[in-house]
């Protein structure tokens, strides 16, 4: 295998929940806060599982265990149209026509074994600059843990 | 922390761009007025606080099914977890 140099474009990550992953540049997002609680994790690999479409993850670059599983909130709630706060588009370098991906991390709750998305602070992603943030939806009828289904 | 007692109609100001102004006080309510710039979100801690929970839980979630490390292991208590969160 090549050195790993820094700036190449295949960075391979090791993760044991994946085993090696290659991160090249175009499947990387920069998330210049971080999420919530992680706010020290600011590269994440996009990572597609084979037979867990539609269901990506989130893999941290600098601490490849700490994953987020993702998937594009329309998917969750076939209504859900946030109004995302006026800082968003800014900070992702996206104009006001731009395409955004909307994603909504999924947890498992151990007392019910139910999966839930979290459709109140979703991630937001401008795949043309690929940049990042978890957007906090104040006032929104949306939930913290909408149900998916047993997990 | 700084401490300042304030009156309803009364101002505090904040660096340059942040104005917040006691609108009014109701028993152990208090009315807030925040003026900041677009670019300065402004959240309501206890909201952060769950959604950093559930993105603890989400970083636990385990795709491949194993349970490899702890950290991945969604049956292990979470240690902040003291009382049941409500749903919402």
């Amino acid at each position: 295998m090549a050195p790993d140099l820094p700036g190449t474009a295949a960075h391979l990550l090791q993760s044991r929940r994946f085993g090696p992953l290659e991160a090249p540049a175009e499947r990387l997002v920069h998330f210049p806060a971080g999420l919530l609680g992680f706010e020290e994790l600011t590269e994440f690999l996009v990572h597609a599982p084979e037979g867990l479409h539609p269901i990506r993850f989130l893999v941290a670059c600098a601490d490849p265990e700490i994953a987020f599983p993702i998937l594009p909130a329309a998917l969750c709630a076939a209504d859900y149209a946030p109004q995302l706060p006026a800082e968003v588009r800014p900070l992702l370098g996206a104009g006001p026509a731009d395409p955004l991906e909307v994603l909504a991390l999924l947890t498992l709750v151990p007392e019910t074994g139910t999966l839930h998305a979290n459709l109140r602070g979703p991630v937001v992603i401008n795949a043309a600059t690929r940049r990042g943030c978890q957007v906090v939806l104040h006032d929104s009828p949306y939930s913290l843990r909408h149900l998916l289904g047993a997990g | 922390m700084l401490v300042l007692s304030r009156r309803p109609g009364e101002r505090l100001l904040i660096g340059e761009a942040v104005e917040v102004t006691i609108l009014a006080v109701r028993g152990d309510q208090v009315s807030l007025g925040v003026s900041a710039p677009r670019d300065v979100p402004i959240h309501r801690e206890e909201l952060l606080e769950r959604i950093r929970r559930e993105n603890r839980r989400a970083a636990r979630l385990n795709g491949s099914g194993e349970q490899s490390s702890d950290f991945t292991n969604p049956y292990r208590p979470l240690p902040y977890q003291r009382q049941p969160v409500p749903t919402g």
